[in-house]
């Protein structure tokens, strides 16, 4: 493989698994809610 | 006499509604579509265009389709119509430019069924090993699928298209079994399920692809076809299209189904943090599986250089021809085969369960009809637009389907959708709404983009898919020209043919021809078929000795002239191997098809939806008025 295929391939992979981990971690383990609208329920 | 409309429905959990979000988006688009897009449009440097459309409208239109649904359940609307009545404030139009967010979906599920039927008889048939061959005679994958869904003029392997509509009505009767059962009891139980086989099938195939060594090339070779940058290709403007047209498919932006979805959602329900995963985990099953499986596949069997060919000749070309042939050749067709058919069904089949329940919300929340009466019309219409996805599939009518609603009809919507949320709901509300009871906070640099960029960059989408379909002539039903082998499943060896490319020198004759031809067909005004008797020798061309067929054929083409036509396409046979080159008595059965009827019925079945949801919008508006006028009196 060239170089340039191993940066692009590198690079896109680990922000896709990167991306999705957070949100998973996000969506597992939640934490205090980041926003609300007024009057928001209880997280 | 008013009553209240039952309660809607919920989601069970969140990871369940995640998964049905992915499920939904997560389509074969995302293993087949990407693949080829990224192969043939810069490779590596493919990405850099698509991340940008990710940011610009991807994205966006993600959080504003789940914004917008989020808003509408809390009004009781789950779709559209009701959903636009009420961010206009009840202007008039904004309803019926709803009806667009209904009808559309209900036309992409008629025939996204049917590519998902072909993937669960795929499935079938890898298990029952029907496309195997039996050492003598190998099975040609090109006319198996064509002479499956009725393409071609002959009969070698199906007398006709029963077994497409037997798996057609199996899946149609599963869909409609799942959206019967409600979105927690079924899209929700569905995704659970299939999401994590999804996953599964991703990765044994991926394994087994990455472990296959070298055949024609290595696997490297595969990625790296796929992976390496051509920087030149970012000049061109049609990349940047191509990989716009990626996100907006991939993402299932436009079809109604993510505001469905939102709209089952409590009011401090997160949706930002839940629109995000959805585009990661599509993401994650695009950009990793779709680049581990079918393009360094083809690369490892036929080798690197044939790539380009393969990648090129379509989504459907790739799945469902070059697939079986490599796990024919590599073995394992039973369960590999399986494997990969049915990972493409549930990918199918977690969309359009999803896409189909904006329908039933529209007749549940609208119509106020119950579940099993929605399921029963949302049945029966898929039933009736089956008659020209799978009986006239052979002029085009799936493909003219895909144009109107799963291209054009998509952009349109997201359109109206984005001006609605950004201009006339106004994008501050919006934002704020967008962030109730968010787990993240979005980016600030978003907002703008949804107002000032996101808008026009999908005007500049339509204009230039509509207006590329005009100056291509593709919206006019021409003629289209087959032709096919008589007994090809009783000749050894293989055929081959293809048409001059841009460039070649005979490609002026051959459109020429071809152009004789269909004028041909045109002024005849129906099908017209026609036999050839020819000799066909691996190394010298084919040669016609007789012709039959229709009179309207015989009287105004030549065989000398048909004979010219299939020379210039390079027909050509090669005997297996250790066999002599000798010459092929064969018969080849033309066929020269007239589509404007057939195309013509499908664009008059779509309407029909459109005009039969637009009527049902009208009396459902008229009937709460008269409700609200008894109300108040």
């Amino acid at each position: 493989m060239t170089v340039g295929a191993v940066i692009f391939m590198g690079l896109t992979w680990a922000g896709v698994l990167g991306l999705t981990a957070f949100c998973f971690w996000k969506v597992l383990f939640p934490g205090r809610k980041g926003r609300r609208g007024r009057g928001g329920r209880k997280g | 006499m008013s009553h209240s409309p039952a309660p809607r429905e919920s989601w069970g959990t969140r990871i369940g509604l995640i998964f049905a979000a992915a499920g939904n988006a997560v389509g074969i688009g995302n293993l087949l579509r990407f693949p080829g897009q990224a192969a043939t449009h810069g490779g590596g440097a493919f990405m850099i265009p698509y991340v940008v459309s990710l940011l610009l409208f991807g994205l966006p239109m993600m959080w504003v389709a789940w914004t917008v649904g989020r808003l509408g359940g809390r009004w009781g609307h789950g779709t559209i119509p009701g959903i636009f009545d009420r961010m206009t404030g009840g202007k008039p139009w904004a309803k019926y430019a709803g009806v667009i967010g209904v009808a559309l979906p209900m036309v992409f599920i008629i025939y996204y069924a049917y590519i998902e039927a072909w993937c669960l008889a795929y499935s079938w048939f890898s298990l029952k090993g029907t496309y195997v061959g039996d050492g003598k005679h190998v099975v040609d994958l090109a006319v198996f699928l064509d002479e499956f869904l009725g393409m071609a003029p002959t009969h070698n392997y199906f007398s006709g298209v029963g077994v497409a509509l037997l798996f057609f009505l199996v899946t149609l009767a599963l869909n409609v079994w799942i959206l019967y059962r409600g979105v927690s009891g079924g899209i929700e139980l569905l995704a659970k399920i299939a999401i994590p086989l999804l996953l599964l099938f991703c990765l044994v195939l991926g394994v087994r692809v990455l472990t296959l060594g070298t055949i024609e090339s290595s696997v490297l070779d595969g990625l790296n076809f796929l992976w390496n940058p051509d920087f030149k290709a970012l000049l061109d403007f049609d990349v940047w299209l191509a990989a716009a047209g990626q996100i907006f498919f991939t993402l299932s932006i436009g079809f109604g189904s993510l505001e469905v979805f939102g709209s089952y959602l409590r009011e401090h329900d997160d949706i930002a943090l839940t629109g995000l995963t959805t585009a990661s985990v599509n993401e994650f099953v695009e950009v990793i599986f779709g680049s581990m499986i079918a393009i360094p596949a083809a690369a490892v069997y036929f080798g690197v250089e044939r790539v380009p060919e393969i990648a090129s000749a379509g989504t459907y070309a790739i799945g469902m021809v070059s697939m079986p042939e490599i796990l024919r050749g590599i073995g394992g067709v039973h369960l590999f085969g399986s494997l990969w058919f049915l990972l493409l069904f549930f990918a199918a089949f977690t969309s359009s369960v999803a896409i189909g329940q904006v329908v039933m919300s529209f007749l549940q929340d609208e119509a106020r009809l119950s579940r099993a009466s929605s399921a029963g019309i949302v049945g029966a219409f898929w039933l009736l637009g089956a008659f020209p996805v799978v009986f006239l599939y052979r002029y085009g009518a799936l493909d003219e389907m895909d144009f109107w609603s799963g291209t054009i009809g998509l952009v349109v919507f997201a359109i109206f959708e984005i001006v609605i949320f950004a201009w006339i709901w106004g994008i501050d509300r919006g934002w704020k709404e967008l962030h109730k009871g968010a787990e993240i906070a979005v980016p600030a640099f978003f907002k703008p983009i949804m107002k000032w960029v996101t808008p026009p960059l999908l005007v500049v989408i339509f204009v230039t898919w509509f207006m590329g379909a005009i100056l291509s002539d593709s919206l006019v039903p021409r003629p289209t020209l087959h032709f096919g082998i008589e007994g090809r499943a009783e000749i050894h060896g293989s055929f081959s043919h293809h048409a001059p490319a841009e460039g070649d020198p005979d490609r002026a004759e051959f459109q020429r021809i071809e152009d004789h031809l269909r004028q041909v067909v045109d002024q005849a005004g129906h099908d017209l078929r026609g036999w050839l008797q020819v000799t066909i020798h691996p190394s010298a061309p084919v040669v016609v000795a007789g012709f039959a067929g229709d009179p309207a054929l015989l009287e105004r083409v030549r065989p000398a002239e048909l004979q010219r036509w299939l020379q210039l396409q390079h027909l050509a046979w090669t005997p297996p191997p250790g066999e002599p080159a000798h010459s092929l008595q064969v018969t080849i059965a033309f066929e020269g098809r007239y589509r404007k009827t057939a195309i013509w019925i499908t664009r008059v079945t779509m309407l029909a939806f459109v005009f039969t949801f637009g009527l049902m919008t009208w009396a459902i508006w008229r009937r709460r008025a008269a409700e609200a006028e008894g109300g108040a009196a």
